[in-house]
C-alpha cells in the first residue's frame, strides 16, 4: 500500500523525532519553559534546576527565563520570589510505550498521545529571623490619625511591593501526565496542526482538592500557554518549490479510507493532505 | 561593410581609342624584334614612359601595359615582375594598352632610338584592335573620326549572356574606310566589342542615352537615317 | 526508522516538475568561422509539455518534453565574390585565348554581407530518464565563524542564491539527475532554401542601394542565381535544410550544448526540493522580557535525508539530529 493512496501528500512524524524536536525547542527557546521573578532572573543559580540551553541563546542575548511578577502575601505589600520550570516534556504516540501513564489516564486510547511533564517550583521563602524583622509594630496610639486613612500609628501604607529576602528557593517537583491529540484547525484561512488536551493527572498529591486545583492550573498552563505555541502551520512545509506556484493545501477529508486525519497510530503522527496547484 | 565601388566604370559616356579610360583598350602587334620605348600621354601631355622588348625567342603572346600605372611611375602588375627588362613579348604576340584607373591616356611607342613612333594610339592602323566593354544598357553611336565609318550599338540586358561573361565571345566590327560592318550591333551588357581596324582610325563610342527598351527601335530608325545620309555623301 | 516520512503522489510530482520546467529558459549566442563564411546564432528557448512517469526502478521518465525555440536566429556572413567586367577573349584560337581583355572589378574590396535566418518557432522533443538525487549543499559564502542562525540571517550574493533559499544557510537539495537524455535534432523548415535566397537577394539590394539600377542589374546578372551563389560560397550541398541543421547541431554543437544545459539545470541548478538545515521550525519571536533582542528561530537539524520513488509516489525520509 502506498502512502499516498488516499491523498496527494502524506507526512508522518515518529514520536522519537518529536521528542528530539522538543529537546531542540527546550534548548533553543528556554524562556518558553522557565518562569521566574526578577530576583531569580538576576541570580539564575538560585533556580531549582540548572537550565541547559543552546549557545546561540546566550550569544544572541536571548533570555533563558520569562520574567514573572512575584507572588503577593495577601493583605500586604510583601511579595515572594518564585520560579517555575518545566523540566521534562516527553510525548508518546499511541500505542503508549514510552512511559507509564498513571492509572487515571491509562491505558492510552487510540488516536491519542500521552505527555509526561516534570514541573518544578521553587518559592523564595525567607528564614524566620528575617521575617521577624519585617513584622510591623502596632500603631502608635499617640500619633495623630492619618489624614488619608483615618488610622492612627507611624507605619505608612507602602505603595511599592516589599520583596522578602531569601537565601535559596524551597523547591519541589511534580510529575504531570496528560493525554491529548492533534487536530487540524483553520486559523486565518489556513490549516494548522494543533495539539489539544483531553486529560491531566498529577501524581501523589494530597489532599484531592489540592491535586485537582493544581491539575486545573496545569491544564490552563498547557491549554493557554504551551500548546498554542506548538502549533504547526501546514503551509510551512519544507517544499519550497511549491512557493513558486499558487498552492492550496487542504487536509484530506475524513472518509472510510482516511478515518482519522491527522492520525496518531503506530508511534507516528500522520497527516494526509491534498494539494491544489494552479 | 559598405563596399567602395568603382563609379568611374558606370559613369563613362565616351569610349575613345585615342583617349583611354576604363573598359577600353587598344592592341597593336609589334612584329619587328627590338627594344621599344613608349611615352604615356595624359590629356595630350607627357605623363610617363615605359619600355619593352620584342624578342623572337619569347613565347609570351600578350603584353598588357597599364598606362595609368606607367604614368604613376609604377609598373604594371600584369607582366613578369616589376623589372621592365622582363617586359618581353613575342613578335607574333600582341601588346595591349589600357588604363586601369583614370581616363585620357594615350601612348606613342617607338623602336630603339627612332623618333618616329611605330604605334600612335590616337591613330590606329590596319591590324590594330580597339576593344571595349559597354555596361549600361542603352544606345551608343560608334564613329571613326578619321575613317568616317559609323555604327549603332544597342546594349541590352541579357542575364543569360552576362552571367557567362568571360566565356562570351565578343562582337566584332570591321572598320574600313568610311564603313563599319556590321553597322548595327546589340551586345549584351558588359559583353566585349572588338573593332578590327583596317584603315587609319580613331574610334569613338558615345552614349546616346536611349532607354534599353527603346534602344533597338531608335537604333534601327537612326541608322536607317544615317545610311541614307551616308549614301547621299 | 526515519523520524520523518513524507510522500508525494504522481500528481504532486508532475506539478513539481512543471514548476521546474516552467522556470527554465535559455538565452544563448555564439559565433564561429567556418572557412569561407562566418556564422552566428542566437537562441532563446523554453520548455513546455512533457509527460511524467514515476517508475518502479527508482527512475522518472519525462517523455516528449517540448523545447520551444522562441528565437533561433542563424546569421551567415560571407564575402560576395569579386564582381568584374571584361576578361573576355579578344582573339580566340583553337588552342586557347591568344589575347585577353583586361578585367575591371566593380568593388575595391570584396563586400561582405550577412543575413539572419529567423528559424525560431520550432519545437524539438526531449525525453529524459532521471533519478532523484539528494545533495547536501554547504553554501560557499558561509564563513567558518557563522553559526546556523548567522547563516540564516546573511543574504547570499545574487548569483550565489539558490532558487528558494536566499541566505547562506546550508541546505538539503533534491534534484532530478538525468541518466539518459534523448534530444531530437533541430528540425529546420523545408522552406529555408527559399528564405535564404530571398534574404541574400534583399541583402545584396541593400548593399547596392546607392547604385543605378542598371549596375545593380549587371551585378545580379554576373552573380547569377542568388541561391547558386550562396551554395557556391558556403559550399552547401543540395539539401540546404540539412546543411543548416548540421551547422547548428554539429558545427556549433548547439544540440549538445542544449542537452548539457538542460541536464545541468535539472541535475545541479534547480532543485525540485530544497530544505534549509537546520530547518527553522519556529520562527523568530518577541522577547518576553524586553523589546529586544527578539528570540532566535528554533532550528531543527535534519540528518540522513534521502529521497526515492516507486511507480506511484516520491518518498522523502529524514531524521531529527
Amino acid at each position: 500500500m502506498a502512502f499516498t493512496d488516499n491523498s496527494d501528500l502524506f507526512v508522518s512524524f515518529h514520536e522519537d523525532g518529536f521528542n528530539r524536536l522538543l529537546f531542540h525547542v527546550m534548548q533553543q527557546r528556554p524562556s518558553l519553559f522557565n518562569y521566574a521573578t526578577a530576583a531569580i532572573l538576576k541570580n539564575p543559580q538560585l533556580l531549582c534546576e540548572v537550565i541547559e540551553s543552546h549557545p546561540v541563546v546566550a550569544k544572541r542575548g536571548n533570555p533563558i527565563i520569562t520574567l514573572e511578577q512575584p507572588l503577593p502575601i495577601v493583605g500586604s505589600n510583601f511579595v515572594l520570589d518564585f520560579a517555575a520550570q518545566l523540566r521534562e516534556v516527553k510525548v508518546d504516540f499511541h500505542p503508549g510505550d514510552e512511559f507509564q501513564l498513571p492509572a487515571e489516564l491509562a491505558p492510552l486510547q487510540p488516536q491519542r498521545l500521552g505527555i509526561k511533564l516534570r514541573f518544578c517550583v521553587g518559592l523564595g521563602c525567607p528564614p524566620d529571623e528575617i521575617v521577624d524583622r519585617y513584622i510591623p509594630p502596632p500603631p502608635d496610639p499617640n500619633s495623630r490619625p492619618n489624614p488619608l486613612t483615618g488610622a492612627a500609628g507611624t507605619v505608612p501604607a507602602a505603595s511599592e511591593p516589599i520583596h522578602l529576602p531569601f537565601r535559596r528557593l524551597l523547591c519541589f517537583c511534580l510529575d504531570v501526565y496528560a493525554t491529548g491529540g492533534v487536530a487540524i484547525k483553520n486559523y486565518w484561512g489556513k490549516p494548522w496542526l494543533e495539539p489539544f488536551l483531553s486529560g491531566i493527572e498529577i501524581v501523589d498529591v494530597t489532599p484531592k482538592n489540592l491535586e485537582q486545583s493544581l491539575e486545573c492550573y496545569f491544564r490552563l498552563l498547557l491549554k493557554l500557554v504551551i500548546l498554542p505555541k506548538l502549533r504547526i502551520l501546514l503551509e510551512v512545509m519544507p517544499f519550497h518549490i511549491l512557493q513558486l506556484a499558487t498552492v492550496t493545501i487542504t487536509p484530506t477529508p475524513v472518509s472510510p479510507q482516511v478515518p482519522n486525519n491527522p492520525a496518531i497510530e503506530d508511534d507516528l503522527l500522520k497527516a494526509f493532505i491534498n494539494v491544489e496547484i494552479t | 561593410m559598405q563596399p567602395t565601388i568603382r563609379r568611374d566604370l558606370f559613369t563613362q559616356e565616351v569610349f575613345d581609342s585615342g583617349s583611354l579610360g576604363p573598359l577600353v583598350s587598344v592592341i597593336h602587334r609589334f612584329d619587328c624584334a627590338g627594344t621599344y620605348s613608349g611615352k604615356v600621354l595624359r590629356h595630350g601631355a607627357p605623363a610617363g614612359s615605359f619600355a619593352f622588348i620584342v624578342d623572337p625567342q619569347s613565347e609570351t603572346g600578350q603584353l598588357s601595359i597599364d598606362l595609368s600605372e606607367a604614368a604613376d611611375g609604377r609598373h604594371s602588375g600584369c607582366c613578369d615582375g616589376d623589372d621592365p627588362s622582363h617586359w618581353v613579348v613575342s613578335p607574333s604576340g600582341y601588346v595591349l594598352f589600357y588604363a586601369s584607373r583614370g581616363r585620357g591616356y594615350a601612348t606613342l611607342v617607338a623602336e630603339g632610338d627612332q623618333r618616329k613612333p611605330v604605334f600612335d594610339s590616337p591613330m590606329l592602323r590596319a591590324g590594330d584592335l580597339f576593344a571595349l566593354s559597354l555596361i549600361e544598357p542603352t544606345t551608343y553611336h560608334a564613329t571613326d573620326r578619321i575613317g568616317g565609318g559609323k555604327a549603332g550599338i544597342a546594349v541590352k540586358r541579357d542575364p543569360k549572356r552576362t552571367r557567362n561573361l568571360r566565356n562570351l565571345e565578343p562582337v566584332y566590327v570591321e572598320v574600313g574606310q568610311g564603313t563599319m560592318q556590321p553597322h548595327e550591333i546589340d551586345p549584351a551588357s558588359a559583353q566585349g566589342i572588338v573593332f578590327r581596324i583596317n584603315t587609319e582610325s580613331r574610334i569613338v563610342v558615345q552614349k546616346t542615352g536611349k532607354t534599353p527598351d527603346d534602344a533597338s527601335r531608335v537604333l534601327h530608325r537612326s541608322f536607317r537615317a544615317d545610311a541614307s545620309a551616308q549614301n547621299k555623301i | 526508522m526515519a523520524h520523518l516520512t513524507a510522500a508525494a503522489n504522481e500528481k504532486v510530482f508532475r506539478e513539481l516538475f512543471a514548476t521546474i520546467r516552467d522556470n527554465f529558459s535559455l538565452d544563448k549566442s555564439d559565433s564561429g568561422t567556418f572557412g569561407p563564411f562566418t556564422a552566428a546564432y542566437h537562441v532563446k528557448l523554453h520548455l513546455e509539455g512533457g509527460s511524467v512517469d514515476l517508475r518502479g526502478d527508482n527512475t522518472i521518465k519525462v517523455d516528449e518534453l517540448d523545447i520551444k525555440w522562441d528565437v533561433l536566429d542563424l546569421t551567415l556572413g560571407f564575402d560576395i565574390p569579386e564582381i568584374c567586367v571584361g576578361g573576355f577573349c579578344i582573339i580566340p584560337t583553337p588552342f586557347g585565348c591568344a589575347l585577353e581583355f583586361p578585367e575591371w572589378c566593380v568593388f575595391d574590396d570584396n563586400p561582405d554581407i550577412s543575413v539572419t535566418l529567423p528559424l525560431g518557432g520550432i519545437t524539438s522533443e526531449l525525453t529524459v530518464v532521471a533519478s532523484l538525487l539528494t545533495k547536501y549543499f554547504v553554501h560557499p559564502e558561509r564563513t567558518p565563524a557563522m553559526d546556523a542562525w548567522d547563516a540564516q540571517d546573511t543574504l547570499a550574493s545574487a548569483d550565489a542564491q539558490t532558487p528558494f533559499i536566499k541566505s547562506v544557510a546550508n541546505r538539503w537539495q533534491v534534484f532530478l539527475d538525468p541518466q539518459t537524455l534523448d534530444l531530437d535534432p533541430i528540425d529546420i523548415a523545408d522552406t529555408v532554401g527559399d528564405l535564404l535566397e530571398n534574404l541574400v537577394g534583399a541583402a545584396i539590394d541593400n548593399l547596392l542601394w546607392f547604385l543605378p539600377g542598371f549596375v545593380k542589374d549587371l551585378i545580379k546578372d554576373i552573380l547569377g542565381s542568388v541561391i547558386d551563389l550562396v551554395r557556391a560560397i558556403l559550399d552547401i550541398p543540395d539539401d540546404i535544410q540539412e546543411w543548416i541543421s548540421d551547422l547548428l547541431n554539429v558545427s556549433f554543437g548547439l544540440l549538445d550544448f542544449i542537452a548539457t544545459v538542460i541536464a545541468d539545470y535539472f541535475a545541479a541548478k534547480f532543485p525540485i526540493l530544497e530544505i534549509e538545515d537546520p530547518y527553522p521550525m519556529l520562527g523568530k519571536a518577541p522577547n518576553p522580557n524586553a523589546p529586544a533582542p527578539e528570540l532566535v528561530p528554533v532550528k531543527i537539524p535534519i540528518v540522513d535525508l534521502k529521497v526515492f520513488n516507486n511507480d506511484v509516489e516520491m518518498i522523502i525520509e529524514g531524521s531529527v539530529g
